[in-house]
């Protein structure tokens, strides 16, 4: 936390023009700079934040029912799938099977993506664990047509909820009254969607391979801001989507089959399975976020 | 419309939310986009459930349709139904902490519909 104040009255720093970051802090901000036109005063609303606005019912790692995720399982030998011990694959070594999956990802991936790819591959042969981030990943989604869509379907739900929250924001309604008047911390998290590429773009060019659909979703809002007036609000949307990178069996009833884009890729797929289940390869959590910077009028 | 008991029938566990259970059940599939049709659904699943939910932290019911596999004859567990079976879920119902969060109702094994907001789901995506 920077600057040298004492704190609000709710625990933030008063009039003090730095983010109190990673709080959940009200703090009343002074000028500088201008909003909408708008000259900003001693009276401005800031919160830090972050403030989770949105979330899907279900979390990084376990099942709507709570039970742990099967993809995310490692050297379980899972019942279901005895199958797969008697398929011809089962008995190839871990460097012939992981050449199979680094064929996969490089068919089903093309330019930066490829190298996302290759580098996940690596990290879940390595068994490396925890949690995976790229920016180029980020990026990607960014500029995906479905998280386009998607992003505009949970703005028609998130704009109002905040506007509702914020209405009857007054700038002469100072701490400690603001916090009850002014309060987008109110708002009940709405459900989140679970975000899917699955066009034929999407298959060839990476993410149908390194995501598909997410797992889990979440959505904060940071730097929150109401300008003086009180007439609007602007602040960051945080988006953080979360993945599994394993394969559960129902991947493989799915696709041990495929023969497109190559003829061996249900092989290829099966060896990702037998190098989770059966071998030493450890599935892990992908992470992506992406901000964007939204606004509306109160009143 | 009825809902019939499935093996493994009831599947209870120590879960993410602390001490759950899972109840299984096979119906046969009516049309998510009549509304007669989800209103008798969501009856039937609250009816079914009864005062369950509320002996649980998270107590989830699964209706699967009626087929050749999953029928009265099937005697598979909860891990033969999921990631086998998805395809043939009709809905799954959850409450934590006695409270229902998530109705869905789901076809080719993609979430369609959220009962608790009332609106289809456009893009559907997979129940997984």
């Amino acid at each position: 936390m920077a600057g040298n104040s004492n704190p609000g009255s709710h625990g933030g720093l008063t009039n003090n023009a730095v983010v109190d970051n990673g709080t959940m802090c009200v703090q009343a901000s002074p000028p500088p700079g201008v909003i909408f036109g708008a000259p900003r005063t001693l009276l401005d609303l800031n919160i830090p934040g972050p403030i989770l606005v949105g979330k899907a019912r279900r979390d990084p790692g376990f099942n709507f029912d709570g039970s742990p995720a099967e993809d995310m399982m490692a050297g379980d030998k899972p019942a279901k799938s005895a199958a797969i011990r008697s398929d011809p694959m089962f008995n190839k070594s871990d460097d012939e099977l992981n050449a199979y999956m680094r064929s996969l990802m490089t068919s089903t991936s093309i330019g930066d993506m490829e190298t996302v790819a290759l580098e996940m591959q690596k990290r879940f042969a390595d068994a490396t664990g925890g949690t995976y981030h790229s920016a180029i990943l980020d990026a990607e989604i960014a500029n995906n047509p479905a998280f386009v869509t998607y992003h505009g379907a949970f703005l028609k739900k998130l704009i109002p909820a905040i506007t509702n929250s914020v209405r009857g924001y007054s700038p002469s309604s100072l701490p400690p009254s603001m916090a009850s008047l002014v309060n987008p911390l109110n708002i009940t998290p709405l459900t989140m969607s679970l975000l899917n590429f699955s066009s034929f773009w999407d298959k060839i060019s990476g993410l149908g391979i390194t995501v598909h659909q997410v797992w889990s979703a979440k959505a904060e809002l940071k730097d929150f801001h109401v300008e003086s007036s009180g007439r609007f609000w602007l602040c960051w949307l945080h988006y953080t989507f979360y993945d599994h990178f394993g394969l559960d069996w129902e991947d493989i009833l799915k696709h041990g089959d495929d023969r497109l884009p190559k003829y061996h890729t249900g092989d290829q797929f099966k060896a990702w399975y037998i190098l989770q289940h059966y071998r030493t390869a450890k599935p892990f959590i992908t992470e992506m976020s992406r901000k964007v910077y939204i606004s509306g009028r109160i009143a | 419309m009825e809902l019939t008991p499935l093996s493994p029938y009831k599947h209870t566990f120590s879960g993410q939310y602390g001490n759950s259970r899972a109840d299984y059940f096979f119906s046969s599939r009516g049309d998510w986009r009549d509304a007669g049709y989800r209103a008798r659904l969501v009856d039937l699943v609250r009816n079914t459930a009864g005062d369950a939910p509320q002996d649980f932290d998270s107590y989830s019911l699964y209706v699967y349709e009626k087929t050749a596999t999953l029928n009265a004859g099937f005697d598979g567990d909860a891990d033969a139904l999921r990631g086998v079976h998805d395809a043939d879920l009709i809905s799954f119902t959850r409450w934590t902490r006695g409270k229902m969060d998530i109705f869905y109702l789901i076809e080719d094994g993609d979430v369609v519909y959220d009962v608790l907001e009332d609106e289809a789901i456009n893009p559907p995506w997979e129940f997984d």
